[in-house]
């Protein structure tokens, strides 16, 4: 009896925590521009419009582009790093590895607040480097932790096999440990992607006017102007994206795991 | 590995963390200790207490303060109680069901704050998608009011911050032995009590970690109570905006965050303490 009642309840609370993409994703086909349920009739006029629309076809633009930045900046100093800091036998290790992880306990919007100063002396703020600079330092947190994850399940072995066998370091390194970390490496890509695209917080604070992404368009818009069927129809498509990744990155990775 | 290959491998992942990360930081330090200059962005860089003397000048600081740790609190315990059924189904499946809900159940999270906001902000409307189906079903008269409202802000904090409690508390619900259970059983211990006296005490350490995470999400959240509250809300997150993009005043912004940071500071490494303390009393008791 006690599981059917848990069973009942967790199912309720699914759907609590699920009721805005829901939402979202109904009222997207809902021809009312008031969101109301049961819904009027269905449409695929927002979708129209939405490609329509080059406003929001450009933020996404500018999104991406600062996404994909921000993982391959993230990606490109964090490995190293986390390969350095996993085979170095130094107290100085658990340092380094705190330096590295504390933008996960140090909120966002204090650290944003420096930031909007610093980079206003320093000439960057608005640029589009300097939003990649701020994103990947989120990311690279993930990165560190995913791939050291990873890097605990590779055999040293291996490695000593190889360099026995004559290959160079850096040989070893691309044909033995890299495979072996793929998988950390992927995930926190995909992981620290879905963070930069979707962040608001630290963009509505650096952005400007130049580089606006579009979670900022849409924050903006619905602090002005109320929500829009057409932002809805937006988030609905991005939300759609996010979750057959999220599916197929669980399906052949097992991400959940290591999040 | 070498200390000098090591560091040559660490130093852009460094360089990056003390020029983009730290220097800000201390930045921020510096600067709350200067004066405003209206309608400049450059300070007058002279030494002043003022920045902080007028944090306890005004009750107004004191009600943000008071408000955001509130909104916080109750934000947590019912985050606390609604994770703990969902955590127990979840950690009831088998391992391949289990990742597919664990995704399923991170998605307020990856999907990005705004998009949440805009599905509370389309439900909780005067005339969104709640309202008009309790109107239509003659339950109420009258919109209610969410919008602009504790209560509203809660509802999008809870549902947002949820897979941070999750998280922890499966992982330390799939640690707890199934023997204890059993043994629970045969004892003659019915359901209720097995979760008091067995779940609960066993899967403390992770719900303490996880209400550490949620309550620090909570503080120092912004776009939830900005877009949900409409600038009738205002929390710690929403006031540091304002004076920082707004008004522009980066010293007292400064002070502010700093001031903020600390105190909370304090609760958070009180509370971590106490969380070391529960898991010693679990190992020592065993």
């Amino acid at each position: 009896m006690w599981k059917h009642v848990n069973r009942v309840l967790s199912w309720l609370i699914l759907l609590f925590m699920l009721a805005p993409i829901i939402i979202i994703f109904l009222n997207s086909f809902n021809s009312s521009r008031f969101f109301s349920f049961p819904p009027d009739g269905f449409t695929l006029e927002w979708y129209r419009r939405f490609l329509e629309n080059n406003e929001y076809r450009k933020a996404i633009g500018i999104s991406t582009e600062l996404a994909f930045s921000a993982v391959i900046l993230a990606l490109s100093v964090g490995i190293p790093s986390a390969y350095a800091l996993f085979k170095w036998d130094s107290s100085k290790r658990s340092i380094l590895q705190a330096v590295f992880l504390s933008p996960l306990m140090l909120p966002g919007i204090v650290w944003a607040i420096g930031l909007i100063q610093y980079y206003s002396m320093m000439g960057l703020l608005g640029s589009f480097i300097g939003l990649v600079c701020a994103h990947a330092i989120i990311i690279i947190p993930y990165v560190i932790r995913l791939v050291t994850a990873s890097l605990c399940y590779l055999d040293e072995d291996t490695e000593h096999a190889a360099r026995t066998l004559g290959a160079t370091p850096v040989k070893t390194f691309f044909s033995v440990t890299l495979p072996a970390i793929k998988p950390g490496i992927i995930i926190s890509g995909i992981f620290g992607f879905m963070i930069s695209f979707t962040d608001v917080v630290i963009a509505t604070f650096i952005a400007g006017s130049k580089y606006i992404t579009y979670p900022v368009r849409m924050y903006v818009e619905l602090r002005t102007e109320g929500l829009d069927p057409l932002a809805v129809a937006v988030s609905a498509a991005i939300m759609f994206v996010i979750i057959i990744i999220a599916l197929l990155a669980e399906k052949s990775l097992s991400w959940s795991k290591y999040l | 590995m070498k200390t000098k290959h090591v560091w040559a491998l660490v130093m852009p992942a460094l360089l990056l963390f003390v020029l983009i990360f730290l220097v800000p930081f201390l930045l921020l330090i510096v600067k709350s200790f200067q004066t405003y200059v209206p309608g400049t962005l450059i300070s007058d860089s002279s030494f002043t207490w003022e920045n902080y003397t007028q944090l306890f000048s005004d009750g107004y600081y004191f009600k943000i303060y008071y408000r955001t740790i509130r909104i916080a609190v109750i934000s947590t315990l019912a985050v606390l109680v609604l994770s703990y059924p969902l955590s127990i189904f979840l950690s009831s499946m088998n391992a391949k069901v289990r990742g597919v809900f664990m995704t399923i159940s991170i998605l307020p999270m990856i999907g990005g704050a705004m998009i949440q906001t805009m599905g509370w902000f389309a439900m909780l409307m005067r005339y969104g998608t709640i309202n008009s189906f309790l109107l239509g079903l003659h339950i109420i008269k009258d919109p209610i009011q969410f919008l602009g409202t504790e209560l509203g802000v809660i509802i999008g904090l809870v549902q947002s911050f949820l897979p941070m409690m999750i998280y922890p508390l499966v992982s330390s619900l799939l640690a707890i032995d199934r023997e204890i259970y059993d043994s629970a059983r045969t004892l003659g211990a019915r359901p209720p009590k097995i979760f008091f006296s067995v779940t609960i005490p066993l899967s403390a350490p992770g719900a303490m970690a996880g209400a550490i995470l949620v309550f620090m999400a909570c503080l120092t959240s912004f776009v939830t109570p900005s877009s949900l509250g409409q600038g009738k809300i205002q929390v710690f997150g929403t006031y540091a905006y304002q004076q920082a993009i707004q008004v522009m005043n980066w010293p007292f912004s400064s002070s502010y965050a700093i001031f903020f940071i600390l105190s909370m500071g304090i609760v958070v490494l009180a509370l971590n303490l106490l969380a070391r303390g529960l898991r010693r009393k679990r190992c020592g008791s065993m």
